[in-house]
């Protein structure tokens, strides 16, 4: 079953190995790309229904509010609201796990056409669709003095760039990807917001450990597949760049300006304050601002805050309808 | 007092920042952990096995000498126990503390100490010495009559990096190591210095075929070098039209080879191919001669029996015998041929025909073992000096769990099972 995968990729890229010039990197490079190419649909159905359901974030906190106490109404709700926008919640899920074996085959592919071992080697034999490719093995895995099938540690020393490069890499497409920070209605810390956090990371610099120890056409291949995800989430204009760059204002899903600092809290409160004396609701008083602005504890940010940061859209609907 | 969601939220960020931290540092050392230890290179190659002769004073055993991963073992190849080891001065067997006997084993440590190629065995002022060599290229001297190293960490080949999985090949003066980073090298037989180094175009996966004073070295290259072995200098080379990872054999005069082009090859010593037989596959293994005849099967899982007399003619052929590669060079004895597979099989074949050897219930004599077949088959006679009463074949697997495994030749009785303690 896995032979239908990796078979055609491992055909597929042995055949531009002998188109490109006897280049395994360059192989490796086309053949990234032209997966990542094919695939695209498929990403891009997957970057739409994650952005569709980023934007539904604000209604279904404040339906989890609304029927905290009834799970039945709750699950009654959602599909509701799921069917008024005309979204499955599984949208997002179907394109990935299609993806997900494409990008192992590809992974082995280019693990098994470099084979380093003799295991690795024995196992090529039947694996060319098309006659008189396996006359070209083993490729020649020799690169600006790297050998591919080589860890870079293992390598001179101007290999190491290469993990380098996937932690970079890596880094900016996990960060450019996160979706902004949500405010939770319970009042409870989110452990998911807190997960990703983590994880954008976490997983560079695993991936960067990982580098160190594959071979270095995996690292190529790392980093290839990384520009192509970054240019491609940027293509469709779902790139966070504000998430990388911290110079540039930051937003949340829908558009308000993320608090990081005293004052910015301050700002929000105050904001609060005045939204819910419009309606009548006054609660919030001056004093609570001082006592929650005082508790928060003093850090390196909040000593080079400034000024709030400049809001770049409209309030959202979470605290309009709070206020309400 | 009541706040908004937004503004408990960020408090709340604020107060678990700590936690997340102390997670995020957890999660880094245990990757710091796992990235130091590294990827162990389990899965490289498969177990080098021969049958060896030692002698301590004037007792002369024969053991089954076994390199896998990080062990080199010794096995009695009559009841398939741990060779027991014996007292250099009295050759009585000895034991431990507790008075349980003890069996010759050496181990190395570290993930990328493991062995692959099997060990040559010498002599040192009348002494068996073992010569072996890692995958990651160190060399490591073993006293037989105790099995530690002269040196823990064994000696590296200076100014040489990488791999190697080719057998070793030693005459009175030098060793010859085939290495993956494309080069043969002569080390010198008592310093280790490299005395020469001859360089092909890809990694050297096989273990050269010293005569005569000629070298003949398969490379991944294509091609087959014949090399002056005490000069390195290249005599000549041959384009084999794909990767070779068998090493020659010699007969008649004439050098027998095959290669990924799906070709079993005759070359004359001069270097010219004399005569060729197509394959179905590609052909890994080395063939084996009886009676002019050549046996050899290929990665598709077929086996050809051809006439070394009559132009490699063929004699037969048994088409995808096995639903995986056949790497391991056929065993022939007497009237039968055994050939072992990467399906886990060993299979019975009649000489003449090879059809399958018909077992007492009426179907084909088939082995089948809990792991890949790949290392090359053992033959053990009572002649070997074993104390057996009919020959025994010995088939080594990938699994340590169940690494080996004795059977009768005659009708496929398994008589011992050996696994790595």
């Amino acid at each position: 079953m896995w032979d239908l995968i990796l078979n055609p990729f491992i055909t597929v890229l042995t055949l531009l190995y002998s188109v490109f010039g006897n280049s395994a990197v360059v192989a490796i490079v086309l053949f990234t790309i032209a997966v990542r190419v094919i695939m695209y649909p498929l990403s891009a159905q997957q970057m739409r229904s994650s952005k569709i359901m980023q934007e539904l974030q604000p209604e279904m906190k404040r339906l989890q509010d609304k029927y905290k106490n009834d799970r039945e109404k709750l699950a009654q709700e959602q599909m509701r609201l799921y069917r008024e926008k005309g979204v499955n919640p599984l949208g997002g899920c179907l394109p990935l796990l299609i993806q997900f074996p494409i990008w192992i085959g590809l992974y082995q592919a280019i693990n098994h056409a470099l084979a380093a071992t003799p295991l690795q080697l024995i196992d090529l034999s039947g694996r060319f669709l098309v006659s008189g490719l396996d006359q070209l093995v083993p490729l020649n895995n020799v690169w600006i003095g790297m050998d591919l099938t080589q860890a870079p540690t293992a390598n001179p020393s101007y290999a190491l760039v290469l993990p380098a490069l996937v932690l970079v890499t890596t880094y900016v497409q996990s960060k450019m990807i996160t979706p902004p920070q949500q405010q939770p209605t319970d009042g409870q810390p989110s452990q998911a917001q807190a997960m990703t956090q983590s994880m954008t990371t976490v997983m560079p610099i695993m991936m960067g450990m990982f580098s160190l120890s594959f071979s270095v056409g995996l690292s190529i291949y790392f980093i290839v597949s990384n520009l192509v995800s970054i240019f491609q989430y940027a293509w469709n204009g779902q790139a966070k760049w504000e998430n990388v760059f911290s110079f540039l204002p930051k937003k949340s899903a829908a558009g308000a300006p993320v608090i990081s600092g005293k004052r910015t809290l301050k700002a929000q409160l105050e904001a609060e304050k005045s939204a819910a004396a419009k309606v009548g609701f006054s609660s919030v008083t001056a004093d609570d601002v001082e006592e929650v602005v005082e508790s928060v504890p003093v850090s390196k940010s909040d000593a080079e805050d400034k000024e709030p940061p400049k809001s770049r859209g409209p309030k959202t609907k979470t605290k309009t309808k709070s206020a309400k | 007092m009541i706040l908004s969601p937004n503004v408990r939220s960020n408090l709340l960020s604020n107060r678990s920042l700590l936690t997340r931290r102390t997670v995020l540092l957890v999660a880094l050392a245990l990757m710091l952990l796992a990235a130091a230890c590294g990827p162990a290179p389990l899965g490289t190659s498969w177990p080098a096995v021969s049958l060896i002769q030692t002698s301590c004073n004037d007792q002369t055993s024969t053991s089954i000498l076994v390199a896998y991963n990080e062990f080199i073992v010794q096995v009695n190849p009559a009841d398939g126990k741990g060779t027991v080891l014996l007292d250099p001065q009295d050759c009585q067997p000895r034991s431990d503390e507790n008075g349980n006997p003890l069996v010759w084993q050496y181990k190395v440590d570290g993930a990328a100490r493991q062995f692959f190629s099997l060990p040559v065995q010498y002599q040192v002022d009348g002494k068996d010495q073992f010569l072996a060599i890692s995958w990651d290229q160190h060399i490591y001297e073993i006293n037989a009559s105790a099995p530690r190293s002269t040196g823990a960490e064994g000696t590296t080949i200076a100014g040489r990096t990488g791999h190697t999985v080719a057998d070793l090949v030693m005459d009175d003066q030098r060793i010859y190591i085939g290495l993956n980073s494309k080069d043969v090298v002569a080390l010198d037989r008592d310093t280790f210095d490299v005395v020469w180094a001859f360089t092909t175009e890809h990694g050297v996966w096989s273990k050269p075929l010293l005569d005569n004073g000629t070298l003949y070295i398969s490379s991944l290259d294509h091609f087959l070098y014949a090399v002056d072995a005490a000069s390195g200098d290249l005599q000549w080379k041959l384009d084999l039209n794909g990767a070779v990872t068998a090493t020659p054999v010699l007969h008649n005069g004439r050098l027998y080879i095959s290669s990924f082009a799906r070709k079993v090859f005759e070359v004359s010593l001069a270097g010219e191919i004399t005569k060729d037989y197509a394959t179905d596959d590609w052909v890994w293994g080395s063939p084996s001669i009886v009676g002019d005849i050549l046996y050899i099967g290929d990665l598709g899982g077929s086996v050809y029996a051809l006439d070394t007399t009559n132009g490699l003619s063929e004699v037969w052929k048994r088409s995808k015998l096995a639903a995986g590669a056949i790497r391991a060079t056929p065993l022939v004895y007497e009237d039968r041929v055994l050939v072992a597979a990467r399906d886990q099989k060993v299979y019975w074949l009649n000489r003449d025909d090879g059809s399958s050897i018909i077992d007492s219930e009426g179907a084909p004599l088939v082995r089948e073992l809990p792991a890949q077949i790949l290392s090359d088959l053992l033959l053990i006679r009572p002649e070997d000096q074993v104390d057996i009463a009919e020959p025994y074949v010995v088939v080594t697997t990938l699994s340590t769990g169940q690494l080996m495994a004795a059977y009768t030749l005659d009708n496929g009785e398994n008589k011992w099972l050996y696994a790595f303690q």
